[in-house]
């Protein structure tokens, strides 16, 4: 493969959108290490070739990049998108020396190509390799052949070179081609005939055989379009086509489709490029032969590398004629004809200029001229190589950069062939060789953890490491250890132990060490951290140094961390740099000046006057700094704005040539001039034009003219143009601007992607307040946007609806609003119900629809309805005495239709409506139905059952509605005698529920019953309540405290606040409808009594088992009940129906006195419960007032007390009294029952405390 | 009208990037804030808007293969000028490594940074040029 083979796909300028991109990406997903770019929207990084080698300065790099930028017009959006460039791939043989047949034949016609073609060169080290070499040399001419192509004139920044066997994939592609291609196919090749022969068949290694298999696959690995190609290596070519084709046959179209390649057709078919007819130079010495570099004698060729003298040597012994003159086209004289063709070629003349200018001279006339022409011709390209060689750094960068793009392509190709073949493609990509080795295996060591815990082991024993090193004060891996540092703070665990080591890594003098301090300083610290007052010292010098690149690290870091202080001390070479003649400083310190603003407004005068100077600057990136800090100056300081207006025109200006100015690759973003500099100008404007109408006039053509001539088709487009709406909107602009805004806002939001519509929204959330009539035009739209699939854009939508909403529209906003709450997704309902409530209650055209829009969202989405809503509902139902019964009916159908799927907060706020009144309900006592509303028949059994459905409704907050269902029952019973008993037997079924708060209002309720009058006053209406009043009762007051208090206090309105604060506590929207009864004072002290005791014995009996216990009301045992027993452990048993009374041992307990206790004792249902009967009668003459009977029991025992049948005995035992335990104990039959009485009543205003031991329980109990 | 912070988050939900201007937040905080912010736009489908909000933060996002990209902003950036400038990053990137993916992101988290400084600083574009962005980048990559 002496010459070439040539290769040139399509550049790929492709037309994805974003979309697409993204589209593509997913595909690879897949794959751990899938690249993140589908390779069709990426470009070949050609111009970084250029860029990347030492010698390049910035500026260079600058020109460079425009290659770069239109290469790799970004996004896939590019304009140019759809010319396709054609590949060419031409591989040249190492070797050091190459002849001016070569040069002339071939390397001139590449350097041609590369302006037209996609072009790869290609130093095929590999083919080297087919007869025995020189390691050595090998190694050297590799890179001379590579400095020498440079030299030639091959442009790194417009082709690819590189050297074969640094892309793998040529040796694998080979393999899996050599396996298809038949033997016969590469033994008739004539190169291995001829070598074969010269060496012998046997003696020659396999490589000579198979190596055209290795050319195949250089040229398909790159889907070559054209290779150029001479004589001899037409059949090569030839072969390469056909197993191009033969592999394309065995493995490509539908059966690589099944196999999931992207690429259906495998391997491009090359086609022969034919060079223009390139010059034929001869030998010097044989005119007939070629010039070649395998000719023995040296006289015969003419290197490229030959120094001048040698030149003159050789073409003064070049082989001559003995005719006259020189002539072209003479058969006889092919040696003339071969000088003149030189001659030509080197001068660059026509054939006819050539015979005129030398075809009169003799041969010793013509080759001092041949010679000067040929020195004259290879001098600089001597130079070129003398430079390019000497620079082995910048060599390497650019064959480095090469063999990137060569694997890019080479392992696109390889891949598809590979899983075309039945190859998984784990091929993660080239794995960068940068990183120290050690991170590197903290990395992996991470990434192999299995679980958070096994992570946290591996950092913590890094993190010791780490200490340990610092603390050993070694400065050779520093470096590596703050790059680990921030891997373990990325992964988030502390690590301020290094903070001190970035300082001492940003104060070194290497660059890579100041690099990684910096890092660090920027990642592992921030401002708070007092250390980073030790580095201002070091910033300042590397903001003083010469370095632009540690300046701009400085400015970089100084930029993200900066704290007043630093900001204050360095500022001053801020504001120098903000003048610095290189763009790259400027920009940078742009950024930095508003940071140090931010901290130190007071710097702002001196940066004021300089950041409109950044306005004049040339570059892109220093003007959108410039920009920048502007804005943040406006932002820091309103009257800066005020001065800043003054620069408006030439803003207009900037922005003007931005959008006319055509294209410019530099900053080009799919055909869009710098959407980012765009944006920021408009943005920049709106501050300006905001109050002002003068400039707001100056920017109004400009603005007028971005808004109709961006490209709406493309993101960035939309970007400016959302930018520049939300500026037109903003600014003191005309009508007709507004009305060319609100239409683009219009377009926007009936556009497909949702990334605009989220923006047009946004945006007409902020229009509202300017333009409220052209929001809502779009209302319906908004509306629909409401019910998108994306909850991002329903957040938006339910925003801007919520600013649209006013008196006029609520009816039919709200109804569509509930409409859709119906099938709202779970995560968007709380937000949806919140907004729909706040609505509702801000804007209710009249009472009535208040309440029906409220019930309809306790309906449909109760679980979301917050407490103060609900409340908020009662509270309105209470005042508005003309809608009670309107309500109630309400409430009444609400709760029956929907009563299974209930929530508790609409169980609670119906609830509340019946029983207050519920009597409106039935008979005509409700008044008239109002004007469209539905009838309701209801009987008080039917309500009565309802309130009982929902006493036993279960779930969550289920205890909460008992409570409420037992008040609601407890506040219809005086109201329906009829239903009376009913109620009562409803509301005593709960004595002995577990739920503290309901046996609480059970117990209660059944005592209010027995009072008769007393309790019809106290279950009464509740009045209409103030609501400052009412929402001060609501302040939470603890549990305990309040209990405490009642217990001592004889005020029952105390008591009644204080045990509604309980129940705020308790139970949240328990105290509601209770909130505003008037006192009951037997209800009050009883319920505050029985929590006060619930604390008294917890806090007694907890202590002491079974020792001690306070007086108590015999009356509230009942209620201690339940909390005793769940002190002593026992499983607190839901209402147990009373045993028979079996008749039993009976044991005297106690006696003394008047009072005389007597057990009657039954088994329990295992032999080891007993249940107990107690007896009290009272002998004596006088009454035994508030009697109370506690017990204890060890605590292999536990005890459960029922209510004694009263607290009052009867004097002369003229009626006993009776109270039920049960025991249980656990060690039946190993230890007896044994019992502790405690004993308190009051025997004519005396308080008698008794206290006894009951033992002598008949054996078996 | 700046941009908080970048993150770049695999579909795992393991972080491979952060970049923060806010400083306002400490260690912990900002595990939680990513875990929360990547638990909302990992489960997003991809016909969704890349824009999601969490907290005060809107966060603009793409995804590209197996890995996000995220930056949070505040309420006054231009989301698809953030969500372009992304793209831009991500090509700036992929021009460096030639073919970016994960891994290379992962071991050559300097480098990342370091392109990334050169691209936003303080919270604001700086450089939209991939060539202009990674010049300095390549120069001390030559170094060290």
């Amino acid at each position: 493969m002496s010459t070439c083979s040539g290769c040139g796909v399509a550049q790929m300028q492709s037309t994805l959108t974003a979309a697409a991109a993204r589209a593509v990406g997913r595909q690879l997903a897949g794959a751990w290490g899938g690249r993140l770019l589908p390779a069709a929207s990426r470009a070949r990084p050609a111009a970084l070739t250029g860029a990347r080698s030492v010698s390049v300065s910035a500026a260079q790099a600058a020109e460079a990049a425009p290659e770069a930028a239109a290469a790799a017009a970004p996004g896939g959006d590019g304009a140019a998108a759809t010319q396709r460039r054609q590949r060419v791939l031409s591989g040249v043989q190492p070797t050091g020396s190459l002849h001016l047949g070569n040069y002339l034949g071939a390397i001139r016609n590449w350097v041609k190509l590369q302006e037209e073609y996609d072009t790869f060169f290609c130093v095929v080290d590999l083919h080297a390799i087919t007869l025995p070499h020189e390691p050595k040399e090998l190694l050297h001419s590799t890179h001379a052949s590579a400095a020498l192509y440079i030299a030639c004139g091959i442009d790194p920044a417009k082709a690819s070179i590189f050297v074969q066997s640094h892309v793998p994939a040529h040796a694998e592609l080979t393999w899996l081609l050599s396996c298809i291609t038949p033997i016969g196919w590469l033994r008739k090749m004539i190169q291995f005939k001829e070598k074969s022969k010269k060496a012998g068949a046997e003696e020659v290694g396999t490589g000579l055989l198979t190596y055209p298999v290795l050319m195949a696959a250089d040229i398909l690995l790159y889907q070559t379009d054209l290779v150029p190609v001479g004589e001899d290596q037409r059949q090569h070519l030839e072969l390469a086509r056909d197993i191009a084709e033969r592999t394309n046959y065995l493995y490509g179209g539908k059966k690589a489709k099944k196999m999931g390649c992207k690429n259906t057709r495998l391997l491009k078919v090359p086609e022969a490029l034919i060079p223009p007819a390139g010059a034929r130079v001869m030998s010097l010495q044989d005119g007939t032969s070629k010039m070649s570099k395998s000719a023995e004698s040296d006289l015969s060729r003419v290197n490229l590398l030959d120094p001048p003298d040698v030149i003159v040597q050789k073409v003064k012994r070049a082989k001559t004629d003995t005719f006259d003159g020189l002539e072209w086209d003479n058969p006889e004289r092919p040696e003339a004809r071969n000088l003149l063709t030189i001659y030509q070629c080197v001068t660059g003349m026509t054939k006819e200029e050539v015979l005129a200018d030398v075809g009169s001279l003799r041969w010793g006339d013509f080759k001092p001229r041949l010679a000067d022409a040929l020195v004259a011709h290879l001098q600089p390209i001597q130079a070129r190589y003398a430079e390019v060689s000497s620079d082995e750094g910048a060599l390497d960068a650019i064959l480095a950069q090469g063999a990137d793009a060569a694997n890019e392509q080479a392992y696109a190709t390889l891949d598809n062939v590979k899983m075309a073949m039945g190859f998984g493609t784990v091929h993660g990509g080239r794995r960068p060789s940068r990183m120290t080795l050690r991170l590197r295996d903290l990395i992996k060591q991470v990434r192999q953890c299995k679980t958070a815990a096994e992570e946290r082991d591996v950092v913590a024993k890094e993190s010791a490491a780490l200490r340990q090193a610092f603390k050993e004060q070694d400065g050779t891996y520093r470096h590596r250890n703050v790059a680990k540092l921030m891997y373990i703070h990325m992964l988030g665990y502390p690590t301020h132990f290094g903070q001190m080591e970035t300082l001492k890594l940003i104060a070194s003098q290497g660059f890579p060490e100041k690099r990684v301090g910096y890092l660090g300083l920027m990642i592992l610290l921030d401002e708070r951290q007092e250390v980073l007052m030790l580095v201002t010292n070091s910033l300042k010098n590397d903001l003083n140094s010469r370095n632009q690149y540690t300046v701009g690290l400085a400015l970089c870091a100084l930029g993200n961390i900066c704290s007043a202080e630093m900001a204050r001390d360095l500022a001053p070479e801020v504001e120098r740099l903000l003048a610095s003649q290189n763009p790259y400083l400027r920009k940078k310190a742009a950024l930095c000046a508003s940071r140090v603003l931010r901290k130190v407004p007071d710097m702002l005068e001196s940066f004021m006057e300089r950041a409109p100077g950044l306005l004049e600057d040339r570059s892109h990136s220093v003007l959108l700094a410039g920009v920048t800090l502007m804005l943040d100056i406006c932002a820091q300081a309103p009257p800066a704005v005020e001065a800043f207006r003054m620069h408006v025109p030439l803003l207009c200006k900037l922005l003007r040539s931005l959008i006319m100015g055509g294209f410019t690759p530099d900053y080009d973003v799919g055909g869009i001039n710098d959407p980012f500099l765009q944006v920021a100008i408009l943005r920049l404007l709106r501050l300006l034009g905001r109050g002002s109408a003068d400039a707001s006039d100056a920017m109004s053509d400009v603005l007028a003219q971005v808004a109709t001539n961006t490209d709406s088709a493309r993101n960035a487009g939309n970007a400016i143009l959302y930018e520049c709406v939300q500026t037109i909107m903003a600014v003191e602009s005309i009508g007709g601007l507004r009305v060319l805004a609100v239409n683009i806002l219009g377009r926007f939001l009936s556009n497909k992607d949702n990334n605009i519509r989220y923006v047009a929204l946004n945006t007409l959330a902020r229009v509202v307040s300017v333009d409220a009539a052209a929001v809502q035009r779009h209302r319906a739209t908004v509306v629909e946007c409401v019910k998108d699939a994306d909850i991002s854009i329903r957040r938006r939508a339910l925003e801007l609806v919520y600013a649209l909403v006013n008196e006029g529209n609520i009816r039919t906003l709200t109804k569509e609003l509930l409409d859709y709450l119906d099938v709202c997704d779970a995560e968007f309902k709380p937000d949806l119900t919140n907004k729909v409530c706040l609505l509702v209650q801000r804007y209710a055209p009249d009472k009535r629809w208040y309440i029906d829009s409220l019930l309809q969202v306790l309906v449909q989405a109760g679980a979301h309805v917050k407490d103060d809503a609900c409340r908020a509902l009662i509270l309105l139902v209470v005042n508005a005495a003309q809608l009670h019964g309107y309500a109630v009916r309400a409430a009444y159908r609400a709760l029956s239709q929907h009563q299974e799927a209930a929530q508790p907060s609409l169980l609670m706020v119906s609830t509340w409506c019946l029983g207050e009144y519920g009597e409106l309900l039935v008979g005509a006592e409700g008044g008239k139905l109002l004007e469209g509303e539905a009838p309701v028949s209801a009987s008080e059994a039917e309500v009565v059952g309802l309130l009982d459905a929902v006493a036993q409704h279960t779930g969550p907050g289920a205890a909460v509605c008992r409570e409420y269902a037992l008040t609601a029952l407890a506040k219809l019973a005086p109201k329906w005698p009829g239903s009376a008993d009913r109620i009562r037997a409803l509301v005593a079924a709960y004595r002995h529920s577990p739920q503290l708060e309901v046996q609480t209002r059970s117990v209660e309720y059944s005592r209010l019953f027995a009072h008769g009058p007393i309790g019809a006053q106290v279950l009464d209406h509740i009045p209409p309540v103030e609501e400052t009043a009412y929402d001060a009762s609501l302040e939470p007051t603890e549990g305990s405290a309040a209990g405490a208090a009642a217990s001592s206090s004889a005020s029952a309105a105390a008591d009644l606040a204080a045990l509604l604060g309980l129940d705020a506590g308790m139970a949240g929207m328990g105290a509601a409808p209770v909130a505003g009864a008037p006192a009951a004072p037997p209800a009050a002290t009883q319920a505050s009594a029985v929590s006060a005791l619930a604390d008294l014995l917890a806090g007694d009996l907890l202590g002491g088992s079974g020792g001690s216990a306070v007086p108590a009301p015999a009356a509230q045992s009942a209620a201690a009940a339940d909390p005793l027993a769940g002190l002593f452990g026992a499983p607190a048993a839901p209402a147990p129906a009373a045993p028979a009374a079996a008749a039993g041992p009976t044991l005297a307990a106690f006696q003394k006195g008047p009072l005389t206790v007597t057990f009657q004792l039954s088994r329990g249902p295992t032999p080891a419960d007993t249940d107990i009967l107690a007896v009290y009668s009272n002998s004596g003459g006088a009454p035994l007032e508030a009697f109370a009977l506690q017990a204890a029991v060890p605590k292999q025992m536990t005890l459960r007390l029922e209510a004694a049948s009263s607290v009052a005995l009867p004097p002369h035992s003229s009626g006993a009294v009776t109270q039920r335990l049960h025991v249980h104990n656990a060690l039946h039959g190993q230890k007896a029952l044994v019992m502790r009485l405690r004993i308190s009543y009051s025997l004519e205003g005396q308080a008698v405390l008794e206290q006894a031991e009951v033992d002598g329980f008949p054996a078996g109990y | 009208m700046t941009i908080k912070f970048v993150l770049l988050v695999n579909k795992q939900g393991q972080t491979r990037l952060a970049k923060y201007t806010d400083s306002s937040l400490t260690t912990d905080e900002r595990r939680a804030l990513e875990a929360e912010i990547v638990r909302k736009c990992l489960t997003r489908a991809d016909k969704q808007c890349n824009i999601v909000e969490h907290r005060s933060y809107r966060v603009v996002y793409r995804r590209y293969a197996s890995l996000f990209f995220l930056m949070g902003i505040d309420a006054e950036e231009n989301e698809l000028g953030i969500s372009e400038m992304i793209h831009c990053m991500v090509e700036t990137l992929d021009k460096w490594f030639s073919n970016v993916c994960e891994l290379d992101i992962m071991f050559s988290l300097e480098t990342t940074h370091h392109i990334i400084d050169e691209m936003i600083a303080n919270g604001c574009i700086v450089e939209t040029n991939k060539a202009a962005a990674l010049t300095p980048v390549q120069l001390l990559e030559r170094i060290s």
